[in-house]
């Protein structure tokens, strides 16, 4: 059963379309990737899922029941034992005035369900995310990084809610360290059976983590597919991505990533080698393209049949 | 002969010891990466060989050369004729290398009017030359344009641009494609491999990212705080590393192709670079520390020709 | 190279050290204990705020009362002197053979000369040091002359110059006399003082008087009382003021936060000197009593759009970071994202500008108690004195230097402590070395 339903979820910011008709779900308990560039969107759509960005049009429903039209400080409330975030920049995830217990005990107090045993359940959680008890009375300048991101980790998980989005939590952060956060979140998603949104730009973070993902270009998915979507990509996007991965020894696809994602049709088609004219027309749709895989183009016989 | 060659670097920075003893060799037409995680060191030993260094800084170094000559001897005057002329460097991140003042072809055509007294005219019309060879699609109105209105990858290759606009011969690279996005990397990273071979540059790339240096380099040297722990032919490195802290980070990466396995992270934090280190470094964080290792610095071992690493480990096992 | 034999076995498994060489933070205000500066300036500040809250009861000398007998004199002790009447003097009771001072007090000098047979006037000089004759004091036919002239204590030199029928001088008399320092009966009747036994007791002056004769610490420290007021009360106000309002804009955003700023841009626009005169008109303030109430009403309405804009700046900024984000989803309200999350780290630029807007707010009064928009003569107040001080400041230069070096150790303890609170409260200086 789908614990999250988005359906052609649109996000408009003025001029710029960030969140461009959406639809994807989230089973309870899963682990759904979501890579793509810098400005592709999956950011925006990560925040709307929280109530953090108002979407423009389409809906999200969280367990068969719709997001309400505006979020004020109680329907956050009511909404933090659902959903919650971990953020990306673990330097500022954390009040730099407030010590590590105050931060966890935050979201508990503003939920107030919890009644003086808030500092507990945070130091607990201390353990939990291998920080000895001794630092709750630290302030997050003196932790590192990777100590810093655990927190953001417990401070979501804290209130123990259905869906946890992680918005680039590891690119900041060393080779060692985002190793030892990836194992957290892995072990965190075991323990909890939490549903997980892993926002990424890095595509063997998400490999690692995911069952599914999706691949996000210009505020579209334009792929959607299981374990072996890096192995046998399929939309040409997916492609370049794949072959541009560093040490992936793959033959680069394109030569044109600077250009920008064209206004109609197929946003990707001026830097795709398979562009044709029906690019040009229409935009593709989302289509199945075989078992849990779902592609967006419209070329994508014809490229079976050139390769 | 090699292009650069520094044996024995130290720097100090106030109390503390940041790079503690590093050699360094790169020949003409290659490239060496010089990998490390935040903290090792790699960036400081860059701004070391372009004498970039805060005025309570203290460099040591037992020899350093440069295409032939001896660096002990150049004084300030003669480095800053040195640097863009013969020893460029590209940072991390485009956008504050960049004046945002000042179009983009303009500023480029400054660094080529200040070092070899072309005119403005014909250093302009050099600027607009490089932008194209650096595949800036509509070079001319490009170089009219402020940093602002170019994106990230553009703007990088615009610094790339500036960087070898006077002919270096060596190239320091700082994270060049670590705020870029993927499919953007790559391309940058085929720019620079393509300047390497058809200009004969040396380069050193500075990266945490194996995957860069996998595609990029010939020469790999790691490092961990402050000293190079491994270095060798980056083909022999990665394929079989002699150094556990080598094997640490591999084992932290996870990996696009074959199957995914858990991943294993390095528990622990680097030490701290103020406090005096008697024996290696890694030794606290080592799953394989022997009783001698936090006592005695290891001295350097060659497994196999071609591969150095200083490990108490490759002691014992011969 | 030898070896231990142990020196290959593997050390015993560790527990790695986690951030252990990171130092916890030591509390702020052991921070501004090690810190000699701050502790200097904190002093200076607390002491400048005791005096002005308990200095007056300390010292209960009067700031107007007028010691027309001691006009800007230097530090002086307290001391007993005689009180001489002021009747007019009908001239010696017995003949003198040179210039004699049959009385030498401040209150008057007598002098009596013997008559020249060729003279047929005399005219009478005097001279505070230097050659020449000096001031001419009188022209008179009598031998005899009384000085009154704002006497001091100090030696003065008397001529007395023989007019010829012809009207050319002789060879002038002089005299050296030093008065003593007494009270007019007059004088001691309107300060209240009663003498006993022909004498009464004068209080010390341990700064001095002014040009009026009135006690200088006693001055200094009413006029503390003032310049704080003023100083501290419309900063503090403002700039609460301006953050509440400056939080609220930035963190509304969108439209509330331009109808706001726009606001605060229309504030910025108002003369400030026509809404003081507007709200002592609007207060039926008349002229001759104290402005100080409107002069704070106007700094505060009037002063808060910049500490508005500085939040708000700052506001802008932390409202897109992680942690006020997280708040969010956690159900935070925007009052507690203000007090809890926004206020506590804008707080050192507050600072800054605080210990920027105090000497501001002193030097604003000063102005307008010059103006005679502030306070009212006799009230003193630190810009007043130092207005006043300034007349005299070639003669006597400390009616000007003391109350400029209160502001100034003032002004100066408010903005090191500032800086010293600031740095101890910067996250990144107080990490350390790093």
């Amino acid at each position: 059963m789908s614990l999250l339903e988005i359906d052609r979820l649109t996000c408009r910011f003025g001029e710029v379309t960030a969140v461009d008709e959406v639809s994807l779900s989230v089973n309870e308990g899963e682990l759904l990737g979501l890579v793509g560039e810098s400005g592709s969107g999956k950011s925006t759509l990560g925040r709307a899922i929280c109530g953090l960005v108002p979407p423009s049009q389409g809906r999200i429903r969280f367990a068969g029941r719709p997001l309400p039209e505006r979020f004020t400080a109680s329907t956050f409330r009511r909404q933090a034992a659902l959903v919650q975030m971990v953020f990306q920049d673990a330097y500022s995830a954390m009040n730099p005035r407030m010590t590590l217990l105050d931060s966890l005990r935050e979201p508990l107090l503003l939920q107030g369900k919890q009644c003086g045993k808030e500092s507990r359940l945070a130091l607990d959680w201390l353990d939990r995310i291998g920080l000895p008890r001794r630092f709750a009375m630290r302030y997050p300048h003196e932790l590192s990084g990777g100590q810093r991101q655990r927190l953001g980790i417990a401070r979501a998980f804290i209130t123990e809610p259905k869906l946890v989005i992680c918005d680039e939590p590891v690119s900041a952060l060393d080779v060692s360290v985002q190793a030892q956060i990836i194992n957290l979140l892995q072990n965190l998603q075991r323990d909890t059976g939490v549903a997980m949104l892993f926002i990424a730009h890095d595509l063997a973070v998400v490999r690692h983590l995911a069952e599914r993902t999706a691949v996000m270009y210009h505020g579209r998915v334009v792929e959607l597919g299981g374990r072996d979507l890096f192995a046998r990509p399929r939309h040409p996007y997916t492609r370049a991505l794949v072959a541009a991965n560093p040490g992936a020894g793959g033959e680069l696809m394109e030569s044109r990533s600077l250009l920008p994602p064209a206004a109609t049709g197929c946003a990707y088609r001026k830097r795709c080698p398979y562009a044709a004219s029906v690019c040009e027309a229409s935009v593709p749709k989302l289509i199945t393209d075989e078992a849990d895989r779902q592609v967006a183009c419209h070329r994508l016989e014809d490229i079976d049949k050139l390769r | 002969m090699s292009l650069l060659q520094v044996r024995d670097l130290h720097l100090h920075i106030g109390d503390q010891h940041l790079v503690r003893g590093v050699d360094l060799s790169i020949d003409a037409g290659e490239c060496l990466a010089l990998v490390g995680e935040s903290g090792s060191g790699k960036s400081l030993t860059a701004l070391s060989l372009m004498q970039l260094l805060p005025s309570n800084a203290r460099l040591e170094h037992r020899e350093w050369l440069f295409a032939g000559q001896d660096m002990r001897f150049v004084d300030e005057a003669g480095w800053r004729k040195l640097r863009a002329r013969r020893i460029a460097m590209v940072f991390q991140n485009p956008m504050t290398a960049l004046n945002p003042t000042m179009t983009i072809g303009r500023q480029i055509a400054e660094v080529i009017n200040l070092h070899t007294g072309k005119s403005r005219r014909s250093a302009l019309a050099r600027a607009v030359e490089l932008l194209d060879r650096l595949g800036i699609v509509n070079a001319p109105r490009r170089a009219r344009q402020y940093p602002f209105e170019l994106s990230g990858g553009m703007l990088q290759r615009a610094v790339i641009a500036m960087a070898v606009a006077c002919g270096p011969s060596l190239l320091i690279a700082d994270e060049p494609t670590t705020a870029l996005d993927v499919t953007v990397q790559a391309e940058v990273l085929m720019l620079l491999r393509e300047l390497c071979s058809d200009e004969g540059l040396g380069l050193l790339l500075i990266t945490h990212d194996l995957g860069v240096v996998k595609d990029m380099a010939r020469q790999l040297a790691v490092m961990y705080a402050g000293r190079i722990v491994e270095s060798g032919s980056c083909e022999q490195v990665l394929r079989d590393p002699a150094h556990p802290y080598t094997r640490a980070l591999q084992a932290a990466m996870p990996s696009l192709g074959g199957e995914a396995q858990s991943l294993q992270g390095i528990a622990g934090t680097p030490p701290d670079l103020s406090r005096q280190i008697d024996g290696c470094a890694f030794a606290p964080r080592c799953p394989q520390a022997m009783n001698i290792c936090p006592r005695r610095l290891p001295p350097a071992f060659s497994p196999v020709p071609e591969q150095r690493v200083e490990c108490w480990l490759w002691e014992q096992a011969r | 190279m030898s070896y231990l034999a142990t020196d290959f076995e593997p050390l015993p498994p560790q527990a790695p050290e986690t951030a252990e060489t990171l130092i916890p933070s030591p509390p702020l205000w052991r921070l501004l204990l090690g810190d000699v500066r701050a502790c200097i300036a904190a002093l200076t500040v607390v002491a400048m705020l005791l005096l002005a809250a308990v200095g007056p009861w300390i010292w209960p000398q009067s700031p107007a009362t007028q010691w027309l007998s001691q006009v800007s004199v230097g530090p002086s002790g307290a001391r007993t002197v005689d009180v001489v009447p002021d009747d007019p003097w009908q001239g010696p009771d017995r003949a003198v053979d040179s210039l004699t001072a049959l009385q030498a007090t401040t209150t008057a000098v007598k002098l009596a000369w013997p008559s020249l047979p060729t003279a047929v006037s005399y005219r009478v000089y005097r001279n505070t040091g230097g050659v020449g004759l000096g001031m001419p004091l009188t022209e008179t036919v009598n031998t005899y002359y009384a000085d009154h002239l704002q006497l001091s204590e100090q030696t003065y030199r008397y001529s007395v110059v023989p007019v010829k029928v012809d009207g050319t001088t002789a060879e002038p008399l002089w005299i050296e006399v030093n008065p003593r320092l007494t009270l007019g009966a007059f004088e001691a009747k309107l300060l209240g003082l009663v003498p006993h036994e022909g004498q009464v007791s004068l209080p010390a002056h341990p700064l001095g008087t002014d040009a009026l004769g009135r006690d200088m610490l006693s001055r200094i420290l009413h006029g503390a009382r003032t310049s704080m007021l003023v100083g501290l009360s419309a900063p503090l106000l403002f700039i609460t003021l301006g953050a509440f309002y400056g939080a609220l804009a930035g963190l509304l955003g969108g439209w509330v936060d331009n109808l706001l700023m726009r606001f605060a841009d229309f504030v910025v626009a108002l003369p400030f000197l026509l809404f003081m005169i507007l709200f002592r008109v609007a207060l039926g303030i008349e002229s001759g009593e104290s402005g100080l109430f409107p002069m704070v009403l106007a700094m505060v309405l009037l002063s808060w759009p910049s500490a508005a804009r500085l939040v708000r700046g700052q506001v802008l900024q932390l409202r897109e970071s992680a942690f006020v984000m997280s708040a969010r989803l956690a159900g935070a309200s925007n009052f507690y994202l203000i007090r809890r999350h926004l206020l506590p780290n804008v707080l050192p630029l507050l600072l800054v500008s605080l210990s920027f807007a105090i000497p501001q707010a002193i030097f604003t009064e000063a102005l307008l108690s010059f103006i005679g928009m502030g306070v009212v003569p006799p009230t003193p107040s630190w810009g007043t004195l130092c207005n006043e001080g300034i007349r005299s400041m070639l003669t006597h230069p400390h009616e000007l230097v003391i109350p400029a070096l209160a502001i100034s150790a003032t002004v100066l303890a408010f903005n090191v402590l500032g800086d010293a609170l600031r740095d101890a409260m910067d996250v990144k200086v107080r990490r350390g070395v790093r």
